[in-house]
């Protein structure tokens, strides 16, 4: 079933067959949660991110709408759409740039779930001996996004998206810390992201916060969205970290 | 409103516009001109010198008693001409300013046709362009087009008892117009960017004559983006078409722009290719908020390129 692609080109049910395979045979993906989830509205979906490939963003993005029916965007580095086909590819299942000005009109105007990754770039670069250690959350900018969009935001903790391209160590490569993964150790530099291991992938919804701030302001005070950005880190951070005591194996669960 | 000057009245916008308000209640004298330096020359154009000290432009709009100027002069492709000199424009631009803002002149509105080129095409730009967002400044065509705003803003500034507005007029399209989108979709084979496939928009003709004389008649003040409803992908334009498509890469084609047109290989453009890749949408939320509302939507807007594309490849190639 595949209608003509939306303003932002999602198109529904495109590509989705061999990533669905993926999400339920290969990360066996299971969700808990699921009713902290606003049945309608817009709202900021925040989870940490990990994995060399944005396999996260789609995992989340797959499982709401399967569970619940609603499509979710994610906002994504606008250096994915320089290149040619992968840009359209991951707009065809809800990637959007990450521009302010989308966040606000997908949010406000279509009234959309919208997920983004705080820790940015710094999530799946980051050395091996911070394994499931959240790192830090920005300067608030998502925390912002919310508050002027008037929406709340709903934390998810991901556990096992690390497992699936887990990194070994960092080299040094022109100035900067590559990570290198162990797929790209046993299945080489090219094919290595391309092949992730089967961990098994639980994703936690924790209750939404919403915020008493009125919407739509030009600017909200730094202190206040360092300090919300901090707490709904922190709150990602013991869930996971719950998660993981219960685990029994990486590839089980 | 009642006695209205329009300049680029030799291109298609100032000609269509000044017929329409020739035939339309309540307007007294229409006068259409062009500076006397153009080349252009039509029946009914009067060319007046937009000379430095400006002194024959306040004589012609004191002598025709102008309360309205409308300023379709500066961005040639969205007067419905392909681009002209910039400079030029630019500075013609200013003087006209000086002349509108001189005390002995009572024009009470001016609204000057700017462009939507003065946003840029990239992959770090919003799906929508709002008129306070982000600008190409660093571009060439994008810094004369803000430049010459900015001192349209100037005169507003010094002047408060006129109002002016800037209207941004997406890509043209209608009988007669050589615009870059206009005339890129009216070849007969048409390009599709390996690996893209991104939004564009569309104005017609009578849709951006509407918006003019809408700025013109409410006294509209600031700077508004103007298309016609709605966009499209590119692919779903070369669709509605019916045309041909050929792959070309997305490298601009450069040196080898004048073999590839002499050989009839679409090629995209230099200064298209970003459009292509990244898409070129304004948002025109803030225009229908004063009031105004498009009557063509972008398939009627491919309909007038199905029916005039001759017309339109004969300008396009000089």
């Amino acid at each position: 079933m595949s209608g003509a692609p939306d303003r932002w080109g999602r198109d529904v049910g495109v590509g989705n067959a061999p990533f669905r395979a993926l999400y339920r045979r290969w990360f066996r993906v299971e969700w808990e949660g699921l009713e902290h989830v606003p049945p309608r509205g817009g709202g900021l979906l925040v989870a940490n991110h990990a994995g060399m490939l944005p396999v996260d963003g789609g995992i989340v993005s797959l499982g709401i709408e399967e569970e619940l029916g609603r499509p979710v965007y994610s906002l994504a580095h606008h250096g994915f759409f320089r290149f040619p086909f992968v840009g359209n590819l991951l707009a065809r299942t809800g990637g959007v740039v990450g521009h302010p000005d989308n966040a606000h009109r997908l949010l406000t105007e279509d009234k959309s779930l919208v997920l983004v990754f705080p820790e940015g770039q710094k999530g799946p670069v980051k050395p091996a001996r911070e394994r499931y250690r959240l790192q830090r959350f920005g300067r608030g900018g998502f925390v912002e996004t919310a508050m002027r969009a008037g929406v709340p935001i709903v934390p998810i903790a991901l556990m096992g998206t690390e497992d699936t391209t887990p990194t070994v160590t960092s080299l040094r490569i022109a100035g900067q810390d590559v990570p290198l993964t162990l797929n790209s150790l046993l299945f080489g530099p090219l094919l290595g992201p391309f092949l992730p291991f089967p961990a098994k992938i639980r994703a936690r919804v924790l209750p939404p916060v919403h915020f008493d701030e009125p919407a739509g302001l030009a600017g909200y005070p730094r202190a206040l969205l360092m300090d919300h950005a901090e707490s709904i880190r922190d709150s990602i951070q013991r869930a996971l970290s719950r998660m993981l005591q219960q685990r029994e194996s990486v590839i089980r669960g | 409103m009642h006695n209205v000057l329009v300049t680029g009245a030799a291109d298609p916008l100032g000609r269509r516009l000044v017929e329409h308000l020739r035939q339309r209640e309540g307007i007294g004298r229409v006068v259409g001109v062009e500076p006397a330096t153009s080349s252009e020359w039509i029946e009914g154009v009067e060319l007046v010198a937009f000379d430095a000290d400006h002194r024959a432009l306040v004589e012609f709009l004191n002598d025709n008693e102008i309360d309205t100027v409308l300023h379709c002069g500066l961005a040639p492709d969205r007067s419905g001409r392909a681009g002209g000199p910039r400079e030029a424009r630019v500075i013609e631009t200013m003087r006209l300013g000086a002349a509108i803002a001189h005390p002995d002149v009572a024009v009470a509105a001016w609204v000057v046709a700017s462009s939507t080129a003065v946003y840029p095409a990239s992959s770090q730009s919003p799906l929508l362009h709002r008129e306070d967002g982000d600008t190409a400044t660093d571009e060439a065509v994008a810094g004369s087009l803000l430049e010459a705003e900015d001192y349209v803003r100037d005169v507003a500034r010094r002047s408060p008892h006129m109002n002016v507005s800037i209207l941004r007029l997406q890509q043209l399209v209608g009988p007669g117009v050589a615009g870059p989108l206009s005339a890129l979709l009216s070849q007969p084979l048409l390009p599709a960017v390996v690996g893209y496939d991104a939004l564009v928009q569309l104005l017609a003709i009578e849709d951006a004559v509407a918006a003019l004389v809408f700025a013109a008649e409410i006294e509209l003040a600031g700077v508004y983006n103007v298309a016609s409803v709605g966009c499209l992908r590119w692919s779903e334009a070369r669709r509605a078409l019916g045309r041909p498509s050929l792959p070309v890469l997305p490298f601009e084609a450069g040196p080898l722009a004048p073999l590839a047109r002499r050989v009839g290989i679409p090629h995209v453009p230099d200064g298209l290719l970003d459009l292509l890749r990244f898409g070129h949408v304004v948002d025109t939320a803030k225009l229908a908020s004063a009031g105004f509302q498009p009557a063509y939507d972008q398939d009627a807007c491919l309909g007038a390129l199905s029916r005039h594309p001759d017309e339109v490849l004969s300008r396009a190639s000089t």
